[in-house]
This record gives structure tokens, sequence and C-alpha cells, in this order.
């Protein structure tokens, strides 16, 4: 198809929104006219609308407290004003219990201990609340709960998503750690942004020698840029598809950063100018213009190969040097070693050999197998020839060229084997050398795959088993995958740990261990590894050995030998021979690890990596303006620019070298100094969105309705004055985000209770005026953290490669079961679980985790019956219920029931209970302890106590800030 | 080129979304306490200034134009059938291409893996016959659903704008190839609510034993409120999550913990008697101590007489779990939920994703679907229900005419075809001409955008107002200011 053909359709489809005279998605729809309209530069006389003006620091309302710190008071008036003008006021202040437990929460994400709530409530000093929130802000905690609410904004996620491999993005957690370090030392906003947009221009890192902590934060600040869904690193299929996919991760980031500085949807500009906003299409390009050249989709990176050391070049220098050398003399220990196995091993029972040395493969290989009932397959790959997928003998080698794509496809031996030796203690196995691997990039292949015990491979035959995919990982060991591929398919882990690296010899050896119990080993070098599998009778049927034919992994092999253990003498009755060759192997294996291990101790450690992203080169690649948005029909050249909307004379975005001599376009610098440059009006919406977010943060409903929008189609502030007050107040304060923490927190407006008469409801029913605190449900976070920290398991352990998650089997994905003592690394803070896009933790997801696709501004709180059902009967509900009972238990005088009521209302709710919820959860635990019919009185009593504190759990005053 | 309405909707587009559904739904009273009714509690605490999202009743759209449409459809089930089948070989046959068999197509050809593009033409190796009153040609591959020719809409020229699976499976389901949009069974419940608030109003039923390409994203809700993502209902073992009893609590524990947990939960909503949330979730932990009859009994096949079961195929181990799962559909459909989707099994991967061996893989994936589609169809005749039900049997795309590399086909964004049963679709008809290659629509083009703006007239919906505020902006399944798609009357009796 001719490329303007496609573009038109794509263009009319691919987009989130398009030209207004654009045809319709039928297949006929002519090419439309380009709407594009006026140039940059017009902000069509929108600067003073209300969110792109200069800051109007309003004048303080008359003081009605002079005592009050004047910031805060200022903030209560702005707020008490409105309130006045319905006749209503603040209510009273929450209650001290209240107070604490919202202020713990509110902070730092998690509850008061009781010993943390009674020194609250035991300080007597008239600034107790000041001194509480100077220490939560000063936690760790705080960075941990705040941090969670950017990462959010930024679209965090620990895998690349887009496409279904959702493959992981392993130092993803890095960013996340920056982000929290960043909040905890209170590093000023608009620094925080020039970081995450343009670090890598103030860091010199092609030349510097050694890089400080500070610069390399900096260079991971930049995997902000990094975070939009990409799928790039497993694209199949046609240029278009690629293209496609590329412009999709740069134009996700655009969205990303758009949304998370300034609050504005640019989307529509793609293809069109804004219909509501002053955002012509040509701004979206030249903003795009701004980031091309680190996400340049001509000269793509893959997200894979997007990486560095955490290490000036001196140091990276060195460390290469002594891993080559390192490397060098291992190598020549092992080699020597494979060599004397290789002359001195007893060998077993040649069944069947080829070392390729006549020209065709076809007198002892096939392209089928035989229990395979359709055609098909037996031309899939070509014998003695060249092209993909094929195997051909060449100069004594088998070489393996694979196609691209995922289909697998195989190359097996003729002959068939009976892979369950008939006595314990015999054994068959495989073997060959492997001369050389490499992938489409050139690279070695990702994999080396082989099969045993071939026998379908359509999955149609009823013979079960077979087909035991050995899947040879360069990194080390082979995966074990049996009845490979098709429905029933069945990984069951993987055997040895040395990494397929060519040069060695690699196979495997099965070995009859027991009645229908057969020992999977892994060889290199002929030489059995640790790390071993149990297969069954079933799982091997008589069958081929074969070669994997697979996503462009290429490789070559030679002397495929099979062998077996000589009929009638098991090795467990082992000749002489074999006697002395095993007492010198293991003489020698000793030795040889323990040379390795001298030459590796005085290796240098490898630097760390960081996942970020760089202008891609220093010339500046041209960026065009998409017609209609289409990739295919580039319209005129843009140059970079911000948005002309936030753009004055006196505040130019000005692109030059960056200074510190880093080999980048230094666009995103300048982009990042003219959004934060003070007294100017990007400056001021800047701080707007972000004082909005912080207070979204503290009351659950935010100043502006529309966090996403704040442009002229968002709603209006619900208190202009006081947006713009705490906007100045971010700025004044060198854009100190605590300082807004604490201006809120300690605000009457935030401290007011949120219980309140009818009169007020009636007056404000949505709470839009705040005549009260607006109780809101906790964060899908906070909720798994506060049952950690309830049931006295959290372990409060920072920091680190994000913990792994496990699909239970159902698609339910859990944390694995804690197994002994803790503190257990699944018991950390939610905010270091793997959030994996494809399989996010459904606990977390129940309770309304953000989804990034590609960010989130706000999240929703629903109440749907998964949340019941898994507080009731979820396992990790479970389980928090368990702990937290025998907790409670342990403080409970005497196993006093009242007393473990008490105990708990005080952990998980803050307070004591009234006289008649004590009556009532007595009476529940006496029932309970009536079901349980076990051994024990004491084990029915921890039973019905776990049941009651799993209540509580449950319960709303729980899971509810107020 | 805009009718009036739609430039009123354009300019009214800055106040509050219209939203007739829901204003009909808050008078219609169908909003119990229960799946959607949670809903409602969501929308007041994401917009609690009452003017910035799709959900203000008091707010009326003011110009957008009240529903005229008169709704055939209650309910629909969709049979998706991930891969691509290939229409070549199932429902439009290409004579022509016999004549160019092994010869170079005439015509340019895209391909998603274009390095393996033979570019020869490749004849179906299926004999089609007409079958029915109206004569409507099937191929020897789907002999059951051939037998339901005469309540069928065959839609012959479908096409899409992606060629690579997760593009066009978001294309067809949200309308957009991009991530973050809500599925069309979300557009349909957040319209439609439930009649039956204790089963969750958008059901999955999709292969327990694999995920399908572009897993959860299938029936994700977008930018819609949770409530209306599709619930995933297990065929086998416990339907939901955390729906069983733990090991060693009795019913009667339970309820007496639920009673403990009503109690707290009352005694706290006194304090806070102003703030509507905390009823909302009251309901919901009396609902999750209930469902589970109710979801365990709607989904319990043994209920069907062993002549249905045989129906759907079940026991036939070429129909997999998704004849049961069709069989669970009809049950479900039953007690009123109101979408229903059903995934064909994972048969070697993407069932119908034949870039190798495709004749012998084809024929397994047709023997996977064939029969319990068929018996769904009828069986949804039979008790009185496909009148105003809607089934949809589609693909993301169809398949190339040509060879790829020895013996498969790739993808074909340009043509494919679906069937629609029910819902007041045309029966015995055939829509739309391809070429003479089956590569490309020849005749009347149905785009993905005008079958979903039909589905949903088929429902009442005037596709135009069905809409949420989002990001600035009033999104719609069918974006139909910018897509400018409409219904297509031809489809329709």
């Amino acid at each position: 198809m001719k490329h303007s053909e496609l573009a038109v359709q794509l263009s009319v489809l691919l987009i989130l929104c398009l030209s207004v005279s654009s045809v319709a998605e039928t297949a006929d729809s002519p090419a439309g006219a380009d709407v594009t309209t006026a140039a940059r530069g017009s902000d069509h006389g929108q600067s003073d609308f209300w969110s792109f003006r200069h800051i109007q620091r309003p004048e303080p309302l008359v003081a009605a407290s002079p005592s009050a710190e004047p910031s805060r008071a200022a903030l209560d008036r702005f707020v008490l004003h409105q309130l006045q003008q319905r006749g209503l006021s603040f209510a009273p202040e929450a209650d001290r219990p209240t107070l604490c437990r919202r202020l713990y929460l509110d902070l730092t994400g998690l509850p008061p201990t009781p010993l943390q709530s009674a020194e609250f409530l035991n300080d007597p000093s008239a600034d107790a609340v000041e001194h509480l929130v100077d220490r939560l802000l000063a936690s760790p905690q705080y960075g941990e709960r705040w941090g969670r609410q950017w990462l959010d904004v930024a679209g965090y996620a620990d895998s690349n998503g887009y496409i279904r491999h959702d493959s992981p993005r392993p130092l993803a957690w890095r960013y996340r750690d920056y982000v929290i370090d960043s909040l905890n030392a209170d590093k000023p906003y608009d620094q925080f942004w020039i970081e995450q947009l343009a670090g890598d221009e103030l860091v010199d890192y092609q030349n510097a020698e050694h890089l400080t902590a500070d610069e390399i934060q900096m260079l991971t600040a930049t995997h902000f840029m990094r975070n939009a869904p990409d799928g790039t690193d497993n694209t199949e299929g046609n240029e278009t598809t690629r293209t496609i996919e590329r412009y999709a991760v740069l134009e996700s980031l655009l969205q990303t950063t758009m949304s998370a500085m300034f609050g504005m949807t640019i989307e529509c500009a793609r293809c069109h100018d804004h219909k509501f906003d002053p955002i012509p299409q040509r701004d979206y390009y030249a903003l795009q213009a701004i980031f091309y050249p680190a996400f340049n989709v001509r000269e793509w990176v893959q997200p894979k190969n997007r990486w560095i050391y955490a290490a000036g070049t001196a140091d990276v220098a060195a460390w290469r040097a002594s891993a080559e050398k390192s490397d060098a003399e291992i190598a020549v220990l092992r080699n020597a070693h494979r060599d004397w196995i290789a002359a001195h091993r007893p060998s077993g029972q040649a069944e069947w050999r080829d070392a390729f040395e006549t020209e065709s493969l076809v007198s002892k290989w096939t392209a089928s197998v035989r229990g395979d009932q359709y055609a098909g397959p037996a031309t899939l790959t070509a014998l003695d020839s060249t092209s993909a997928p094929a195997a051909q003998s060449e100069a004594g080698q088998l070489k393996i060229f694979a196609a691209p794509g995922g289909d697998s496809r195989w190359l097996a031996t003729q002959q068939v084997f009976d892979w369950t030796p008939e006595k314990t203690g015999h054994w068959i196995q495989v073997s060959f050398d492997l001369v050389e691997s490499h992938g489409a990039d050139g690279r070695p292949a990702e994999r080396i795959g082989y099969y045993i015990a071939m026998h379908d491979h359509d999955d149609n035959s009823e013979v079960k088993g077979g087909n035991i995919l050995l899947d040879g990982n360069p990194a080390g060991g082979a995966s074990v995958v049996v009845d490979y591929p098709g429905r029933d398919q069945t990984g069951l882990g993987s055997i040895g740990k040395t990494g397929y690296v060519a040069g060695h010899r690699f196979g495997v050896r099965v070995t009859r261990t027991a009645e229908n119990e057969y020992l999977l080993q892994h060889l290199v070098d002929d030489q059995a590894e640790p790390g071993t599998l149990t297969l069954t009778n079933e799982q091997l049927p008589n069958g081929a050995f074969g070669f994997e034919l697979c996503c462009s992994r290429n490789f070559t092999v030679d002397n495929v030998l099979v062998e077996s253990s000589a009929q009638g003498t098991p090795q467990t009755a082992e000749s002489e021979e074999q006697l002395a060759y095993a007492t010198e192997l293991e003489q020698r294996v000793l030795q040889l690890d323990a040379a390795i291990a001298a030459v590796n101790a005085k290796r240098l450690p490898e630097p760390g990596t960081i996942a970020w992203a760089t202008d891609l080169s220093e010339k500046s690649p041209e960026t065009r303006v998409l017609k209609r948005g289409d990739y295919f029909q580039p319209g005129d050249v843009v140059e970079p620019g911000p948005l002309a909307v936030l753009e004055d004379s006196e505040s130019r975005m000005k692109i030059e070298p960056p200074a510190c001599g880093s080999k980048t376009t230094g666009r995103r610098l300048a982009f990042a100094r003219w959004a934060t440059q003070p007294d100017s009006r990007a400056a001021a919406l800047l701080a707007r969105v972000q004082v909005d977010r912080i207070w979204r943060g503290h009351f659950g409903q935010g100043l502006v309705p529309t966090p996403e929008n704040f442009g002229s189609s968002g709603v209006a502030p619900s208190h202009p004055e006081l947006l713009e007050w705490l906007a100045s107040e971010l700025i004044a304060s060198g854009w100190k985000q605590k300082t807004i923490h604490r201006m809120i927190v300690l605000s009457k407006t935030w401290r007011q209770t949120s219980v309140t008469p009818d009169a007020a409801v009636q007056q404000d029913p949505q709470n839009t005026l705040y005549s009260r605190f607006p109780a809101h449900r906790l964060e899908a976070e906070q909720v798994r953290d506060s049952m950690l920290a309830a049931a006295g398991v959290l372990n409060l352990q920072g920091g680190g490669p994000a913990i792994e998650t496990v699909d239970q089997g159902d698609r339910q994905i859990v944390l694995p079961e804690p197994v002994g003592p803790g503190p257990h690394a699944v018991d950390r803070r939610s905010i270091y679980i793997r959030y994996r896009r494809s399989q996010p933790l459904t606990f977390l997801k129940t309770f309304d985790q953000a989804s990034p696709d590609p960010n989130c501004v706000s999240r929703q709180a629903s109440t749907v019956v998964a949340q019941s059902l898994a507080m009731l009967n979820g396992g990790f509900a479970r389980r928090m219920g368990q702990e937290f009972a025998t907790r409670v238990s342990a403080q409970a005088a005497e196993g006093s029931l009242e007393e473990a009521v008490r105990y708990a209302f005080q952990v998980a709710l803050v307070r004591d209970p009234a006289p008649e919820e004590l009556t009532r959860c007595c009476e529940f635990l006496e029932q309970q302890i009536q079901q349980y019919q076990v051994e024990s009185a004491d084990k029915a009593k921890l039973l019905a106590l776990a049941d009651f504190c799993r209540m509580l759990l449950a319960s709303n005053e729980f899971l509810y800030l107020q | 080129m805009f009718k009036s309405h739609h430039s009123a909707v354009n300019q009214a587009v800055n106040q509050a979304a219209s939203n007739w559904s829901r204003r009909a739904l808050l008078k219609s009273g169908m909003l119990g306490l229960g799946w959607s009714a949670m809903a409602s509690r969501i929308c007041e605490a994401v917009m609690p200034h009452g003017n910035g999202g799709g959900h203000d009743a008091s707010v009326s759209g003011g110009s957008s134009r009240p529903p005229d449409l008169v709704p055939r459809a209650k309910r629909m089930v969709l049979l998706f059938q991930h891969g691509g089948p290939s229409q070549i070989d199932l429902f439009d046959p290409k004579p022509r291409l016999h004549d160019f068999a092994g010869k170079p197509i005439p015509v340019e050809v895209e391909a998603f893996f274009d390095g393996n593009n033979s570019g020869r033409c490749q004849p179906s190796p299926f004999r089609f016959t007409r079958r029915g009153e109206s004569g409507m040609e099937f191929s020897e591959l789907l002999p059951q659903l051939g037998g339901c020719a005469d309540d069928l809409c065959m839609i012959r020229s479908l096409h899409t704008v992606v060629n690579d699976h997760e593009g066009a499976l978001r294309h067809f389901q949200t309308g957009k190839p991009r991530i973050g949009r809500p599925t069309i069974g979300s557009w349909l419940t957040y319209a439609l609510g439930t009649s039956n608030s204790r089963l969750p109003p958008y059901v999955v039923l999709s292969d327990p034993g694999h995920d399908q390409v572009d897993g959860i994203r299938n029936w994700s809700s977008g930018f819609l409120p949770a409530v209306w993502q599709g619930t995933p209902l297990r065929p086998e073992g416990p339907a939901l999550f955390d729906l069983e009893l733990p090991p060693g609590v009795t019913a009667d524990a339970q309820r007496q913990q639920l009673e403990l947990l009503e109690f707290l939960n009352r005694d706290h909503k006194k304090r806070l008697p102003h703030l509507n949330d905390l009823d909302a979730r009251i309901a919901s932990n009396s609902l999750a101590g209930s469902i589970r009859d109710e979801i365990t009994s709607a989904m319990d096949i043994s209920k069907e007489t062993e002549e249905t079961q045989k129906m759907y195929g079940i026991g036939n181990p070429a129909t997999g779990t998704y004849s049961r799962r069709c069989l669970m559909a009809r049950r479900l459909l039953e007690s009123g939920v109101p979408f229903v989707a059903v995934f064909n099994d994972s048969i070697l991967g993407d069932p119908w994703d034949t870039h190798f061996a495709h004749n012998e893989r084809i024929r397994k994936a047709a023997d996977n679907v064939d029969r319990p589609s068929a018996a769904l169809i009828q069986d949804l005749k039979r008790v009185g229900l496909l009148e105003d039900t809607i089934v949809l049997w589609a693909g993301e795309f169809g398949r190339l005419p040509v060879v790829e590399s020895k013996d498969g086909r790739d993808h074909n964004r340009h043509a494919f075809t679906a069937l629609v049963a029910g819902g007041g679709f045309r029966k015995g008809y055939v829509h739309g001409v391809t070429d003479d290659f089956g590569y490309k629509v020849a005749e009347k083009p149905v785009a993905v955008g005008e079958l979903h703006a039909t589905l949903l007239a088929q429902f009442g919906i005037d596709h135009w107002q069905l809409t949420y505020a989002h990001q600035g902006r009033n999104e719609s399944l069918t974006d139909a200011d910018i897509t400018g798609v409409e219904p297509v009357s031809d489809l329709i009796s």
C-alpha cells in the first residue's frame, strides 16, 4: 500500500482527536486538507485567563486572629471569607486522637502506633501539634507517602507496557527512590523539574572521570522521561507499526509532562489547533522538538539499551580493564578444566552422533516430528538452506538460521531415543559444542533452545508430556518447559547455573533415580551441575532430540552426541576407572572453584547502572509538523519552543549549549529553565498546579475540580484567591513544598472536625466551602500499609529493587506468603512493590491504585464488592487479622477480652471503644469462640480475635481519614 | 457538514456533559444498592464540585437532544475471536483466487511481517456452501454457524486501522488503538446500568488457562469509573477472587462477622451522617456476604439438561472451555447481566493468528468455537431472548489472500467479516463486498466505529450523546464529531 493512502486512514484513526473537517473513518475517505492554522506566538489574548496569568497575590483579608502565624492565618481567612458569605463558620477543631491519626496518615501514610499517639496526647505543650508536624515532615515516611502521589503524576511503572510482552524495567526503582529522596530532602520544586527534564544536561557524564552522588541523582532523575509506556523492546511487524509505536512513546511523554507541569491537555493539538485553549498545532510540535533529540523516531534506541553506568569514565574504564583481565584468567582456568574432562572422562555408550562432516542434513535430521498429525511442519525448517528458518551443515558445523517472530520451529533427529532408562542409576544424555550465537542485532542470542523427548509439536496426540524444551540462558542455566508449545505446556523451573557462552559444551542428562523418577541434570563441559529437576515417566516419551528455531536466535553447534550408560552397569556400581575419575574430578573442581574465587576477589565491582534519557546526538534533528497528526505527512519544520500562551517577550526560552559541556542540544534544559523562571507566567502555572496537588492530597479534593485541565474548558478554582496565595507562598519559600504542607496541616481549615451540624451540610452539601474536614477513603497504598502497621508486621526498610509479585495461578496477583519470622520483604510499604502494568497487585488495584496510562493526576475512590470480598475472605486480610490478633493477645492482660478489644481499638482507630461498642465486640468474640471447634480454648480465642481484628480493619472508620 | 444538534453539542462542551442515560436511569429508579449504585457514589466522590463531570443529574446538557431512538436491544454478548479469523476461509468465498493460485497478486499488499510476504495468492482450500433460506455462504469450517444463517447479519466489509494485534484489539474494543479508553462493554453498562444489581453488569468469560493478547485491557473501563470495567468470572473454581469462605469459617461465623462489621459501620455512620459513601460501603459489605450463591447459581451449568450441554459441545475436547463459557453466558444474560464478553480458547497461542500451518490451525480454531457459538444463538432464540439480545461474533482484523512464508496467512486490516444476530439486526442478510481477492472492501465499507454507533443505536443510545467528561473533553466511544461516523441503517431490519 502506498504511504499516502495509508496515511489517510491512520491519520483519521490513530489519534485521540482530529480535525473537525476530516471526514469519516470510511475506507474511501479522501485526503483532507491540511488544517493547521495559526503560527506560534499568538496567545489569542488569553494571557489574562486565571491560570495563564502572572501570580495575583491577593491582599490578605483582615486578620481575625492576630496571634496566629500570618500565612496560615491568611489561608484560613480566605476559606472563612467564603464560609461567612453563606452564614457559616469553621467547625470546631477535631479532637486530639482524631487529629493525631489524621496527621500521621496524611503526612506519612501510616497510622500512629499506640506509643506514638500516647506521646502526642500526653504532650501538654502549646505547640504539641507543631512539634509533631515537624517530626513527621522530617521522617523518611513522608517521602514514601507523598512520593506515591508524584509517581502517579509521573506515570511510573516497573514495566514497559504498551504491547503484550510488558517487559520489565529492572532499573526504574532508582527513579522511584530519587523521587522519595528528593521529597524527603525538600528539594526545591523548580530544581526537581530541572533535574527530571534535563539532569543529563547538568552533568558532563561523557567526560567526567568520577561522578558525585548528586550528579548520579541528576542522571537518575531523567528517568522521568522514560516512564511512558514503551513497547519498542518487543515491536513486531512492519515499518509502519514501528513508527507508530515510537511516536506513541514521544506523545505519552509529552502528555505526561504537560499534565504534570501545567495541568494541561495538549493531545488535541497533535492533529489540529486546540479547540478551547490557545494551543495551535504548531505549538505541539515545537514542544515535541524539545524532546525529539532524545526520542528521535528515526534513530530510535530501545528501552533496554538506554542505560549508563552510574560512574565516571575513569571508574568505568578501571572496572572494564579489571573485568577483562579477570575474565581472561577465568577462561584459561575453565578451558584447561574442560580439556582435562574431555580427555579423561569415561564416556557412555554412544547412541547417536553427528559431527556434521557431510554436507547434507537430510540423512540424519528432519523438520517434522513423528507424533504430529499434520503435514505442515514438515516444510517449516528448510534443511540444507540458509533462508531462515533453516539449518545447514557448513564447514563441519551445524548452523541454525532462525526467522524473526515468536513462532517456534525446530530441527529434530530422525532417530528416536528412549529417555527412560530401565534400571535405577542408568542414564541417557545429550550434549553439543556451542560454537557461536547471535541475534538479529549481532549480539549473542537471547536463548539457545533445544528439546529432548520430542514427540509432537501440534499438541494433538494422545501422548502427554514430551517436547521438553531446554531454554539455555546466557545469564545462566536452562529453563525447562514440558510439552512445549501448546495449551498443556508446563514450566518446571530451571536447571544448572552456567551461562550459554560460546566455547563450551552444553547438554542434559536424564538418570533414573527411582521408580517413575528421573533426575534431569544440566551438563556443562560434560560435567553435571547443581540445580536439578525431577521428571516422570509420562513426561519422557520416546522421542527425538532437536534444536529450537525462534526469534532471530541464530547459533552454530558441533559434535552433537547422545550417549547412555552401558547396559547392565548402572552408575551406582561404578568401575574402578569411573571411581578414579570421579575422585580426581572432585579435587579438580575444588581447585578450580578456589582459583576462580581468587581471581574474582581481585576484580573491581561493576558500577551500578541507571536507566535514563539523553539526547541521542549533539546535532539537533529536524522536527516537522505532522499534517493532521499523520506520521507519514511531514509539514513545515518547527523550531523548539514552549507553549506560546505562557511565553512573554521578557521570558523567552533561550537554547544554549549546556554549560557543563554535556554533548546534548540544550533544548530540554532551556525549556526547564524557562518553565521555572521567577516571575514568569509559566512558573505561576507550575506553582498553581502543584499547590493544588498538595491541597488535594491533604483534603481528598482539590481547589481546582479538574486537576487534569487548568485550561479554559476546565473548571475554575473554588477559592481563586487562596490558590494564588498558596502559589505565591510556594515560590516565595524557594519552592519548598514542606512549607505548604506545614501551612495546610496547621491551618484551622484542615484541623476542623469532619463531624458537622446539619445546617452546615445543607448550606455546603459537597463541602466545597470547607465547612468541615472532608472525610475521605484512604488510598490503596495507605489501606495496605495501615493494615500492615496495625498488624505490627510492617517492614519499614526503604529503597532498592521492587518487590516481586507472583501470579497465584488464577490471575490473582499476590505477594508470596512469607515464611518464618519477620520482618519480611513482602511486608514492606506498597510503594516498593513492583508495578507491572499487566499484572498489578490485585489487592491494591481493587482499591483504585492508579493506572499509568500514561499517567494519573487524580485517583478515583470506588466502592466495589471486590473490596468487601478482599477484606472478608482475602488471604492478605486474613493474615493481617491473624498477626493483629497475635499482637493484641500479647498485650491483653490475663486473656481479658475487654482488654483485647480496647487495645485493638487503640491500634486501629486511635481511640477507646464506646461502652456499647465494647459490649458488642465482646459478645461477638464469645459467639465466634463457640464457632470454632478446635483443640484448645486458647486457639479458638485467637481465631475469634483474628476475625474481630479483621472486621476492625474492614471497618469504614479504619478505611477513612476523618 | 454537521447537523445542527451536533454543533450545539460542540458548543455545549464546556458545560457539563450531556448524559441522558444517567438522567433516564435515575428517573427509572433502576439503581438499587448494588454494583451500579456504588458507581453513583464514586462519581460524587470524584466530582465533589458537581459541575465537572458527566454524572451530575441536576445539570442538563441544555442543547443536547432528547433520546428519540427506540431500543431494540437490552443486552449483548460479544463472542470475541482473538487473532484475526480469515474471512477468505470462513465467510467470504473468492473463486477468483483459484485462478491466481501460486501466482503473484496483481495489487500491492500491506503485510504485517513484510519480510515474510511471498506476494503469491493462496486460495482457500475449504468448500463453501449456501445455507438456509437466505443462501448465505459459509465454508465447511463452520457447519453449525452456517445453520444459523437465517438469524445472522453477515458484515463482509469491516475494516480497521492498524495491523498489530494490540492496536486493532483496542480499536475494536474501545474505538481507538491507544491505551486508556473504555471498552464498548464499559460504555454500554455505564449507559444502561443493570437490572440485577447483585451480579456484575459487565462479565468477562475468558480462557481460564491463558491470558489473551493485551490481557486485562480487553475489558478495561479506561477513564470511566472502575465499576464499569469487566469483571472476569472464572468458569472453574471460585468465580471471583475471594468469593469462597476461608477454610475453617462457617457461613454462620461469617454472618456474625458481617453483623459486627455492620454494627461498627452503622455506629460510625451516626457520627458522619452526611457522608453518603459510607452507605455504599455498608451495602457493599452486605452484598459481599450474599453474592456467592447468586453468582455460583448463575454460572452453574449442571442445572442444564444433558441435551443442552451436548448442543453446546460440552465434553467434546475440541470445544475446550469455550463451550461451557458460552452456556454460562446464556445463564448470566438470563439472570440480568446486560453485557457478557466471551473470548475464544487459546490454542497454540493466539488461535486465529495463523501465521504458519494456516490450513491446519484454522480448522482447530473453528472447531473450538463453531458449535458453541451457534448453540448460544439457537439457545437464546429458544428461551426467547434473541430478539432483544445482540450476539456479535468478530475478531480484530482479517487475513491476507497471499501466502506468508510457506503456509501462513498474515494480518489484514483492510477487510474482515463479523456476524451479528438479534437486537434488531437484519436476518439472513449479507452486507458489503470485498474485491476479487478479499483484500480490500469494494462496496459498502463499514468502519469499526460505524459498527459501534449501530450497536449503541440498537440500545436506544445516540452515540453522539453517550459522553463522559475527561481531561477537558467530552469523550465518547465513537468520537463522532471527529470521525463523523453514524449508524449503518442497512444493517438494521
